[in-house]
């Protein structure tokens, strides 16, 4: 195994997504899923804390933009309470208590969203190009392992650059809609934010091109990562609360592993990124270990 | 180094039908090997093979004498043009040529310089920063060869090189690939037999999953063994023939007389058989004189490439 092949099958997959547009949509797609998920939830905070200062008969100022009163409630003991109470998890809480609702929001919903864009944009990418026969014109200058490898990271870099590129709308749309000067000092919060959920597909983005690995249909891959997105939502709880003896097995799964990525300390989010790699290299493993032992066309 | 590749033995087994069947070939280093066989014969299942695209059930695979097909070893010393396999419709000729040969690890200026000499040489320069998908499917056929030529391959594998092409890109084709005529083991699958006979220095005959043998092309096309002589008239006593030129076995052939239809023949094919102990100027000085009052046309020594390939009941 070479590493320059690697790197020379990675940029082959960034060439490849900007000569496609692929790279334009990705980006495209995190900037309007972030603008959309940011401003409609900006707008429901607004609403809700509108309908709270009205059962609480408190007048708001006017011109006051929505967040104020998040801001206020992270303040009140008995809000406090109730949060920790809804985590189940102290030091998750500890991490997040006072956090700008903006904040909260951009990780709420990049963290939700990004393993079903992950599977979308990439569970097609290896079973297309062996089923259009392309692929026999890599595998005569690299190995498959070094196609597959360099197919994990270019995909990777993409979906990074996607990230970033929503972290930024996502905050421009805080900027634009949230009370206080802090939201200005957001920004790195929310690439921060970016980070981990990059960290996060990293495991999805195993498995999406790991089940790619298996056709040479890219519709038939799609059609089998959805399934499989739906296997992994539900099969950590199952384990969880079924699963006796065999409950810790729910850390094979990504969203298990998910939890770490909400706190703020080095140490949990570094174990997790690293779990999560090892997770998506195992999920890319199982798929290359049949590529690698099957006809190519 | 005798043989580039050399394949003992192989069998590819698909359920119960054996794509490749015992399939033994050593292909001379520095040849041009053309591969004749019936569709289904194992000629691409062999190529695909020897590429590492398909997984052999059993046997042997020599290239370039360090074992099986492995892109550490063999990244840019061998290439292939696959059958059916599309390129990345997207990309544009010249920056795909560009990325094939950075992955055989050429430097970024080697690189650009071989691409832009491979997309002049196949007449695609003004093509080259269009999109595979607005190319003619004879142009991709052009840019599918060029990848496989990208950083002079010690080893170049064609399925089917010409097909698609016009006649003339086809001749450009035919003297770039007899330009790597010692410089490069190539190895050509057709059913273009003619084509197999302008390029090739040696074939190998190909039937159920097995070569039947390997010859070169001077081997079956010389000049020794038979004369075709095209004629005005039928000649109407052929033993008489025989009997002035002893050794010389005479048949009319009139499936080669393109102007047999409706009983309306212009011409006549007689085909001379000899053995070795006559040459051909023995045989045309014995046999001429008696042909000339019939309306000599022309004079053909040797047998094509189609005829010993249908001779040796490979028809299909």
């Amino acid at each position: 195994m070479s590493w320059r092949r690697i790197w020379q099958s990675a940029v082959f997959e960034l060439f490849s997504a900007m000569r496609s547009r692929r790279a334009i949509v990705v980006a495209v797609l995190y900037l309007v899923v972030s603008l959309l998920c940011m401003g409609g939830s900006i707008t429901l905070l607004g609403k809700m804390e509108d309908q709270l200062s009205q059962v609480l008969q408190v007048e708001k100022a006017e011109g006051t933009k929505s967040g104020v009163v998040s801001a206020a409630l992270w303040k009140s003991k008995p809000f406090q309470k109730l949060v920790r109470g809804a985590l189940k998890d102290s030091l998750v809480y500890d991490d997040i208590c006072g956090k700008h609702p903006a904040e909260l929001i951009y990780a709420w919903f990049v963290l939700l969203l990004v393993p079903p864009l992950t599977l979308m944009l990439s569970a097609n990418r290896a079973a297309s190009e062996i089923g259009s026969g392309s692929v026999l014109y890599m595998i005569t200058r690299v190995t498959r392992l070094e196609w597959t490898l360099g197919k994990y990271l270019g995909s990777a870099l993409l979906i990074m650059v996607g990230l970033l590129i929503g972290a930024g709308g996502a905050w421009a749309v805080a900027f634009f809609k949230l009370a206080g000067a802090d939201v200005a000092a957001l920004f790195p919060s929310m690439l921060g934010w970016s980070l981990k959920a990059w960290a996060l597909s990293l495991s999805w983005l195993g498995l999406a091109l790991g089940i790619s690995h298996f056709f040479k249909s890219g519709a038939k891959a799609d059609g089998v990562a959805w399934v499989m997105l739906l296997v992994f939502a539900a099969v950590p709880d199952w384990l969880r609360w079924f699963g006796g003896r065999y409950a810790f097995l729910a850390v094979l799964f990504p969203s298990t592993v998910e939890k770490s990525l909400w706190r703020s300390s080095f140490a949990p989010v570094a174990t997790a990124t690293v779990w999560l790699l090892m997770l998506g290299l195992c999920y890319l493993s199982a798929g290359y270990a049949y590529f690698s032992r099957r006809d190519a066309r | 180094m005798n043989e580039a590749i050399l394949t003992r033995d192989l069998v590819k087994r698909y359920g119960r039908n054996r794509a490749l069947d015992g399939f033994t070939l050593g292909v001379p280093a520095y040849s041009i090997t053309g591969l004749v066989g019936r569709n289904g014969a194992g000629k691409t299942t062999w190529m695909m093979t020897v590429a590492g695209f398909v997984m052999p059930t059993s046997g042997e695979i020599n290239l370039l004498s360090s074992g099986p097909f492995d892109a550490t070893r063999h990244s840019g010393r061998f290439s292939i043009l696959p059958q059916d396999s599309e390129l990345p419709l997207t990309a544009c000729p010249r920056e795909l040529l560009i990325r094939y040969a950075r992955l055989q690890g050429l430097a970024v200026d080697k690189a650009q310089a071989a691409a832009d000499s491979l997309l002049a040489t196949f007449n695609l320069t003004d093509k080259a920063k269009r999109p595979v998908r607005s190319l003619s499917h004879g142009m991709r056929k052009r840019v599918m060869v060029a990848q496989a030529f990208i950083g002079d391959p010690e080893v170049v594998m064609l399925d089917e090189p010409l097909s698609g092409l016009d006649p003339v890109e086809a001749d450009r084709m035919r003297a770039f690939i007899r330009s790597y005529r010692g410089r490069s083991t190539i190895v050509i699958s057709s059913h273009q037999l003619d084509d197999i006979e302008k390029l090739c220095t040696h074939v190998a005959f190909v039937d159920a999953g097995k070569v039947e043998r390997i010859v070169t092309l001077s081997s079956i096309t010389s000049e020794s063994g038979r004369i075709v002589y095209t004629l005005r008239r039928e000649p109407s006593d052929v033993p008489a023939l025989e009997a002035a030129c002893p050794g010389v076995k005479l048949g009319v052939d009139q499936s080669n007389n393109p102007n047999n239809s409706n009983n309306q023949t212009i011409s006549q094919t007689l085909v001379a058989e000899f053995g070795e102990e006559l040459s051909v100027e023995a045989v045309n000085a014995a046999l001429l004189p008696q042909l000339f009052p019939l309306g000599v046309v022309s004079v053909v020594p040797g047998r094509s490439l189609e005829e010993a390939y249908l001779r040796g009941g490979n028809a299909g």
